[in-house]
């Protein structure tokens, strides 16, 4: 049969377009038998009847190919519904944001929060902690785009460092992948059905090869970026243009953004790599020469060294940071501190952000009306006359808790500087208030530790993996070991610490890890109902029922209401122990079978008790038969004996 | 009538020229696996997350 022209490119066209329709087809069939995953923010739940959206800790398993190693987000709780006093902060970024080493309570967005609360009790301010490891400003900026959702009300930046490694880097990938428009073109396919399966696939034909060693030198060397080579600038372009994205969504949603400029390790930290013309040369060898020379206080062997570093060597991140060390030990710190951060922006492993990404985002928030929140300047402020270092840092990037300190201070001050936040409290007042009762705990700040430890026992801090091992001296280093190795939750080791310590009558420090649980879970009422019980054991009734009181309406929990009111009623405050007890009665009768026989019991002897001392006989009468019918209680003639 | 013919002289050139059919399922199918293989992450990358 003969097809005219026109005909044949007619069908040609439709056939082709048929092939593609295949495509769409099989995308709509792997949604329709959910055979991938839809990777939404938030997820709805409800909590005490209450409704919430649950940050989904799973959400940047898509930014890496093996879902098993992808970093997680924090646990996060939102009212569903935000209240008319309630403010929300977005905290966006890589690890340092999240708050690695530490779980929780010492992360700066954690920290902000409570400042922030602490200082304006009129509202809530919710810190929402979006930030994960390994991520760069192409996951920020499509984190951002899903959170409409939450209504923030401002957002937080605190990212650069891994624009080089972390997911969708230019060189964390082959190249061809270090165009920006072709990343974000990849983001968006691998949200596809198609290519999850396709991948997961690819995954079983195509086993990863080995990486348990990742000291392949070949890798290393190819994952080198000399200071000024084209990938470093266009990584750094790629970053402004992310900026550029994030500052159109940001606007779309109508919010203000601060953003931190990045600070780093510079006098602590040797360069990971040096970008040595002489391959052979090993700078962990030549750094150990020096500081032999150093050490002896052999100046003139020192300067020769220098010398012929200078020599061979000129552009080294390595001789910045000996010259650095040098006029240290000369006692010139100011000229330390420039050869520390030539140091840094040298090193060709680059772990830690040069000083021109701080430029990038000191112009682009001047141009862009973005509040630029200044954490290098007040690193170097508070390390002066020496330039930032172990002070402040554990190992490269990631601050100590009086580092998380300062910076969760100078995001605060940017937000009341700009008129976004205004405190009730003095300054100061809030400020010593703060540092004495935040719940740092013994627990948190070891597993912090040993998380570090095991970091550095790794490569690029050392050139051979070392096996690390660790004895426990005490019970709190016994729980952080045993959570650093997963074998028991935050949670429980908290719970199991709080009751150690009140064996041991150690109540400031069972009341400190009650207060760390109640950072974490500030809409659960057992941590406060938990801390009421240890200041009523300390005869502390008076903080004990402030401590209810602050949280009772919000929590409207029937066990809470009942401790109040059996407090009311010890100190002869029968209508204050009524209201609490009839608020707990409310509770129990819309579902009776999920409360306990002995608190039912308990509560309406008190109320009874409560309702005829105070001559309200009808409704005593009421709650008595109420408590016959309903529960098969008897509420005996001692009761009432008791209560006259 | 005419209808039908239509539909079947598209059958008959399809089962003729199954390859604008193949080309662009071969096509995307190619497209997806070259990003896959060029969008594997870096071999380091899981061990050192915490690093940044």
């Amino acid at each position: 049969m003969s097809v005219k022209k026109w005909k044949k490119m007619l069908f040609s066209i439709l056939l082709i377009l048929a092939g593609i329709s295949l495509f769409f087809l099989t995308e709509w069939i792997l949604h329709l038998f959910h055979l991938g995953e839809e990777y939404t923010l938030v997820e709805e739940l409800e909590i005490h009847h209450k409704p919430y959206y649950r940050i989904n800790r799973n959400f940047p398993q898509k930014y890496f190919r093996s879902h098993e190693t992808a970093p997680e987000f924090r646990d996060e709780l939102i009212p569903r519904y935000k209240g008319p006093s309630e403010k929300r902060i977005l905290v966006l970024g890589g690890s340092t944001a999240f708050g690695f080493p530490y779980s929780y309570n010492i992360t700066f967005p954690d920290m902000l929060e409570g400042l922030l609360n602490r200082g304006d009790p009129e509202h809530v301010w919710n810190v929402i902690n979006l930030a994960t490891s390994a991520i760069n400003s192409y996951s920020v900026s499509d984190i951002l785009e899903h959170t409409s959702v939450l209504e923030p009300d401002a957002l937080i930046l605190y990212m650069g460092h891994n624009e080089f490694y972390g997911a969708f880097g230019s060189a964390s990938s082959e190249r061809g992948f270090t165009s920006y428009s072709l990343t974000h073109l990849l983001m968006k396919v691998q949200k596809t059905y198609l290519f999850q399966v396709l991948q997961k696939w690819l995954n079983v034909v195509l086993p990863d090869k080995n990486t348990e060693d990742p000291l392949m030198a070949t890798v290393v060397r190819e994952r080198q970026i000399p200071y000024g080579s084209s990938l470093y600038l266009k990584t750094r372009l790629n970053f402004i243009k992310n900026l550029h994205r994030i500052h159109k969504i940001a606007e779309k949603m109508g919010i203000p953004v601060y953003i931190g400029t990045l600070t780093s390790n510079e006098r602590s930290q040797i360069p990971f790599a040096s970008d040595f013309k002489d391959e052979a040369l090993n700078q962990q060898t030549l750094f150990n020469e020096f500081t032999f020379l150093l050490e002896r206080e052999d100046t003139t062997g020192v300067e020769m060294w220098l010398k012929d570093m200078e020599l061979w060597e000129p552009q080294s991140a390595l001789l910045a940071y000996c010259r650095g060390k040098y006029h240290d030990w000369q006692g010139k710190p100011d000229s330390a501190s420039f050869y520390y951060a030539l140091a840094r922006d040298l090193d060709v492993l680059r772990f830690r952000a040069g000083s021109d990404w701080n430029v990038a985002i000191r112009q682009f928030a001047r141009e862009n009306d973005w509040v630029c929140v200044p954490i290098d300047e007040t690193f170097h402020n508070v390390s002066a006359p020496y330039a930032p270092g172990n002070n402040l840092f554990h190992e490269h990037v990631h601050p100590k808790e009086n580092g998380y300190f300062l910076m969760a201070e100078t995001f605060f001050k940017s937000l009341s500087n700009s008129g976004f936040y205004q405190h009730k409290i003095p300054y100061d007042e809030l400020l010593s208030d703060f540092k004495t009762t935040y719940p740092i705990t013994p627990f948190e700040l070891k597993a912090g530790e040993l998380t570090i430890q095991k970091l550095m026992s790794r490569w690029p801090f050392v050139s051979d993996n070392q096996p690390f091992t660790f004895n426990p001296s005490n019970t709190t280093e016994h729980y952080a070991w045993e959570y650093l190795n997963g074998n028991i939750s935050w949670g429980k080791a908290n719970q199991s610490l709080v009751d150690y310590h009140i064996n041991r009558d150690e109540k400031d420090l069972a009341i400190r890890y009650v207060n760390s649980i109640r950072e974490v879970l500030p809409h659960e009422a057992a941590p406060v109902i938990q801390l009421a019980h240890i200041l009523l054991d300390q005869n502390q009734m008076d903080q004990a029922l402030q401590v209810l009181r602050k949280v009772d309406e919000t929590m409207d929990d029937p066990h809470l209401w009942l401790l109040e009111g059996s407090i009311h009623m010890k100190r002869d405050e029968y209508d204050f122990a009524i209201y609490a007890l009839n608020k707990a009665r409310r509770i129990i009768l819309k579902n009776p079978s999920s409360f306990h026989s002995e608190m039912i019991s308990q509560l309406y002897h008190y109320l009874f008790e409560a309702l005829t001392i105070t001559g309200r006989m009808d409704e005593a009468d009421i709650v008595k038969k109420e408590s016959e019918h309903t529960f098969h209680l008897n509420i005996n003639a001692d009761t009432l004996r008791n209560a006259s | 009538m005419g209808k039908w013919t239509i539909i079947k002289e598209f059958f008959q050139y399809a089962r003729e020229n199954k390859r604008y059919l193949i080309l662009p399922i071969v096509m995307i199918l190619l497209l997806l696996g070259v990003i896959i293989i060029f969008s594997q992450g870096s071999a380091l990358a899981p061990f050192i997350y915490a690093l940044f």
